[in-house]
């Protein structure tokens, strides 16, 4: 469902140039869950943001859902992102002015969703979450891990066929790790597929497959379970 | 969707409370500030357009120039002017006439006589003219039979203590004792403040005692009397379409003035324009208001909602790198950067919607007082006016859409993956928009206050050179100057002197003109006023050569004398001041050819007093005669002036005019002459008040901001040796210099506006360089109180804590 092909990025100042991706390619499945791991400043947030098309390659081919998108337009790029893609991230990125239910619904608005339909899909993503009861809290109301199951179901309330999560338990203790680590698993198994960069072995090896980056280059891919 | 940017809204406001006040309050007061000027525009521009037709309604105006002297306008016109235009003018559809007095008045026998303010005489056709609305009665008729008075509703409250009193009899009572009654037949409504008329009432002008039907018996021509002439034209005419008639009745009028070198003419001129034509010479008559003083009005309005604007603009794109997840977040789940605008340029919407309701507040708790201390009558009532909703709808989209643009503009165009990878780049906000906000600002603020200053140094100065400034306070009363009031007054305890001469000496209404030849047999127009021997001793005017009237001094000899004032020896062909003394002057009270004279003899020059400071003193005539209708001058000491007064209401009772006296102080009627200059200084002071709350507010927020966002650089820079002198040297100067900036762009532009204003004046104040270098001053120190405080905390702070500050 999603392919790159030899895309790299860099950055650069007045006086230097980093890259952070070089001639990376990879493919991701229909209900696959991938894991991408490599040392800090390896280059996984910038391939998961060329994934999630909130950033652009500077060279290579990215085909999401047979679609090629190396040239897309930005408007485009959104059009995509919003009927396909949902994001978690670290730090949950909640938008503090907002409710759990409003935070939730953020993007059925941008996909035009009726009234009726936000509430039944917001209210079906949080029982997903067990976050139901918290529906009117706001952030700084809840707990860390709370915090990060909001934004999962944020993430599934508009069944995205791809959830890219950049280190989605790297604030949370353990137990709520476990948790968020079994929602994942629960949207694999409804068939979504799941690209998680995170540090921790233990996670990774939840995953169908783990690629390792280093300097910005894909080292090593394993699929784990068979 | 409107849910959620509410909700976004009041969350980013409940967030940064200091910010949201900051936002809010600058904002309200700018539209509070902006519906206020708008209101005074809009009632500046509303005058007479509650008469019918009132666009083609003229007021005839005369114009002279003496020669060597610039011209003159003149509402007041030759009684004849008005039947000479309805003889010629196609296009006139009525003429008509007001002749204003102010007489006393009794609400018949057995009631308190009282001077009637507002009080004309008019052509029956006056209504044909102005067609006021009626209260009762029936206007066209009122006015046909001799005897007869219309009220206005005030007027007839005040004396029949209700609002038709038709049929009833209103006595006019001569000084000497003698009434005319008059019998009311019809009533007006009120006339709005929005207007050049001053009508309380219209007395019939056919009646035997009426001045205009004395003026029509007169076998010459008056060009003395305070007449007005009025023309109500066919539809479509303009005011040049009349000018063919008016010039062909002037022409023999032209022809005998031009013996003297004196030009004579006249135009039309629409009423609507009377407000800011040049000020109105008639006794009844208001100042001129200087439209470009109310377009600069007008435009402080916008410039202070400029100043709000820029200060949200600035705030708002500030503190954008803080919104920079949120705009990352909304982009992962979908939104387009056309939605972001809508959500960010909503939020600014609503946050205005907010701000401008607070305005509207604001305007009605603080209108009573504007209106107290301008002496206007606005008015912001929205139930009875609910068309004002339309402008408030379009000033809410205007400001909102302006303010919001550019920072939801800034925001949307945030990159996402810069926010999320936790870096700034690409989430920094131009560091131009904050100075450019303090380069508005300080440069609009030192801009008013350097047009307030000027204003107020000239109505200073101009109120300072009135007759009279400068001696203890002088109490003026109109009344008989041949009675035994004056001497009484004289003799009372805390009095120091008292003339009783023509008001027109005191310059407190028209100077009347006469035929003056001088010894080679040149003609002139000169202003000649009837004064009493004391005249010279209360106004402090001293000769320049020979003396002035001396009390104690009769006879035939005394009589045939004059004193005239500098510019009058000068005209009249003298040297100088001495060489006019002892010199013939033949005087005649009529124009024509060859009008009878009278030989005097000048004694005495006086320095010119001119009327006020707008136009230079003309030629003026003293002439020792104490007036039956004249003004009773009385100086006295600030110490005296409370038994003073009651001395006069005593002596009053016995001798005056009847009603009560009524006496006001010269100082307070020289105000008023500048009174819409003062009110034009109030407003520019008071917007140059709102801008520097706006200007303090946005600066503060500002820098406060700045010193949140430089801290862990402060922890840095202190870790580095610097000391917290240094620090705060550092960040004062990233803002004074824009401030200093400003101010010099500001002071720079309104010098030029300013010095263009005075140049209206003949007798001005020079823009003083001291006090512009003081504004500049007083601004810079003002910006450094305002930012001090924070950044000294900040550059006092450990430096491990702004080390550890995220």
């Amino acid at each position: 469902m999603l392919r790159v092909e030899n895309i790299s990025k860099s950055y650069a100042t007045s006086d230097v140039r980093t890259h952070a991706l070089s001639d990376v390619s990879l493919a991701i499945g229909e209900g696959e869950f991938v894991a991408i791991m490599g040392p800090s400043g390896c280059g996984k947030s910038t391939l998961l943001n060329i994934l999630g098309l909130l950033d652009r390659a500077d060279g290579g081919r990215i085909e999401l859902l047979g679609e090629d998108v190396s040239g897309a337009s930005e408007r485009d790029l959104t059009r995509l992102r919003r009927a396909a893609i949902g994001f978690v991230f670290q730090s949950f990125n909640l938008v503090d002015e907002l409710t759990v239910t409003q935070n939730v619904e953020l993007g059925l608005l941008y996909r035009g969703a009726g009234a009726s339909e936000r509430r039944e899909r917001v209210e079906a993503a949080l029982d997903r979450v067990g976050m139901r009861h918290r529906a009117r809290h706001l952030p700084k109301q809840l707990s860390g891990g709370q915090q990060q199951r909001v934004a999962i179901a944020r993430a599934i309330v508009s069944d995205p066929q791809l959830i890219l999560a950049d280190e989605p338990t790297g604030n949370l203790d353990t137990v709520n790790g476990e948790a968020v680590m079994d929602l994942l698993q629960q949207a694999v198994a409804r068939g979504t597929s799941v690209v998680m960069v995170t540090h921790s072995l233990a996670q990774a090896d939840r995953a169908d497959r783990k690629i390792q980056l280093l300097d910005g280059r894909v080292v090593s891919q394993t699929r784990l379970g068979a | 969707m409107l849910r959620n940017i509410v909700a976004s809204a009041f969350g980013n406001l409940a967030l940064g409370r200091l910010y949201a006040a900051v936002t809010l309050i600058g904002l309200a007061l700018a539209l509070a500030a902006a519906i206020l000027t708008a209101l005074f525009v809009r009632q500046q521009y509303a005058y007479e357009a509650f008469i019918p037709g009132h666009e083609r309604i003229f007021r005839m105006t005369g114009t002279v120039a003496q020669p060597g002297q610039p011209e003159r306008v003149s509402a007041v016109t030759p009684s004849v002017l008005a039947a000479a235009l309805a003889a010629r003018g196609e296009r006139i559809e009525a003429v008509a006439r007001l002749y204003q007095d102010d007489p006393v008045v009794r609400a018949g026998a057995g009631q308190a006589p009282a001077r009637a303010e507002g009080f004309v005489w008019a052509d029956p056709a006056i209504f044909r003219v102005l067609p006021l609305a009626p209260a009762a009665g029936d206007l066209v008729s009122a006015l046909a039979e001799p005897g007869t008075v219309v009220l206005a509703r005030s007027a007839a409250r005040r004396l029949f203590g209700r609002d038709a009193p038709l049929g009833a009899a209103l006595d006019i009572v001569s000084p000497a004792g003698a009434t005319e009654r008059l019998r009311v037949t019809a009533v007006i409504a009120d006339l709005p403040p929005e207007t050049h008329l001053d009508l309380q009432f219209i007395a019939s002008g056919r009646g035997a005692g009426s001045p205009l039907a004395r003026a029509d018996a007169s076998p010459v021509p008056t060009i003395n009397l305070p007449i007005l002439t009025y023309v109500r034209a066919a539809p479509g005419t303009r005011a040049a379409d009349l000018q063919g008639p008016l010039d062909d009745i002037i022409r023999p009028f032209q022809a005998m003035a031009a013996a003297s070198g004196t030009k004579v003419g006249g135009y039309a001129m629409p009423i609507a324009d009377i407000h800011f034509g040049p000020p109105d010479d008639s006794p009844h008559g208001k100042p001129g208001v200087d439209p470009a003083i109310v377009v600069a009005i007008g435009i402080v309005g916008l410039l202070i909602l400029a100043m709000a604007s820029t200060s949200y603009i600035a705030l708002m794109t500030a503190r954008a790198g803080r919104r920079g997840v949120e705009v990352a977040v909304r982009k992962a789940c979908g939104a387009g950067r056309r939605q972001l605008l809508a959500q960010f340029l909503g939020e600014t919407l609503l946050v205005t919607l907010i701000a401008l309701v607070l305005a509207m507040g604001v305007v009605e708790l603080v209108l009573p007082a504007v209106n107290g201390l301008l002496g206007l009558s606005l008015s912001f009532d929205l139930t009875r006016e609910p068309a004002l909703l339309l402008p408030l709808l379009a000033v809410w989209l205007a400001v909102g859409l302006a303010s919001g643009f550019y920072p939801a503009f800034i925001l949307s165009s945030f990159r996402p993956s810069a926010a999320l990878g936790g870096g700034t780049a690409g989430l920094a906000a131009p560091v131009w928009i904050g100075r450019a906000m303090v380069i508005v600002q300080f440069a609009t603020l030192a801009a008013l206050l350097v047009a307030a200053a000027t204003i107020y140094r000239q109505t200073d100065f101009a109120i300072g050179s009135a007759l009279g400034a400068g001696r203890g306070p002088v109490l003026t009363v109109a009344t008989n100057c041949r009675t035994g009031l004056p001497q009484a007054m004289r003799e009372l305890p805390g009095v120091r002197s008292a003339s009783c001469s023509a008001a027109g000496a005191f310059n407190l209404a028209p100077q009347g003109a006469v035929t003056a030849i001088n010894r080679d047999g040149r003609r002139f127009t000169p202003g000649f006023v009837d004064v009493d021997s004391h005249f010279f001793a209360l106004t402090g005017l001293k000769p320049l050569a020979g003396r002035v009237f001396s009390p104690g001094r009769d006879g035939e000899a005394a009589r045939r004398e004059l004193v005239v004032n500098r510019t009058a020896a000068r005209h009249f062909g003298f040297a100088s001041p001495a060489a006019a003394i002892g010199q013939p002057l033949a005087i005649s009270l009529q124009v024509g050819p060859n009008p009878p004279t009278t030989p005097y003899t000048i004694v005495g020059v006086v320095p010119d007093a001119a009327a006020s400071v707008i136009e230079p003193a003309g030629e003026l005539i003293y002439n020792v005669a104490p007036p039956e209708r004249g003004t009773l001058a009385i100086e006295t000491s600030p110490a005296a002036l409370a038994n003073v007064r009651r001395g006069l209401d005593r002596l009053w009772a016995a001798m005056g005019d009847g009603g009560p006296a009524k006496p006001r102080l010269l100082a307070q009627i020289e105000a008023e002459r500048y009174r819409a200059t003062i009110v034009q200084g109030r407003v520019i002071g008071g917007s140059a008040f709102v801008a520097l709350v706006i200007a303090a507010m946005g600066l503060f927020a500002l820098s406060a901001f700045t010193v949140d966002r430089r801290t862990k650089e402060i922890g840095i820079r202190r870790a580095m040796g610097a000391s917290p002198g240094a620090i705060v040297r550092l960040l004062l100067w990233q803002f004074l210099l824009p401030v200093i900036a400003a101010s010099a762009i500001g002071i720079g532009l309104s010098y030029a506006v300013m010095a263009h204003w005075l140049q209206q004046f003949a007798s001005r104040v020079d823009v003083n360089i001291w006090i512009l270098i003081a504004i500049a001053a007083g601004t810079a120190a003002f910006a450094t109180i305002v930012m001090s405080a924070q950044i000294a905390a900040a550059a006092r702070g450990r430096p491990v804590d702004a080390l550890r500050y995220e």
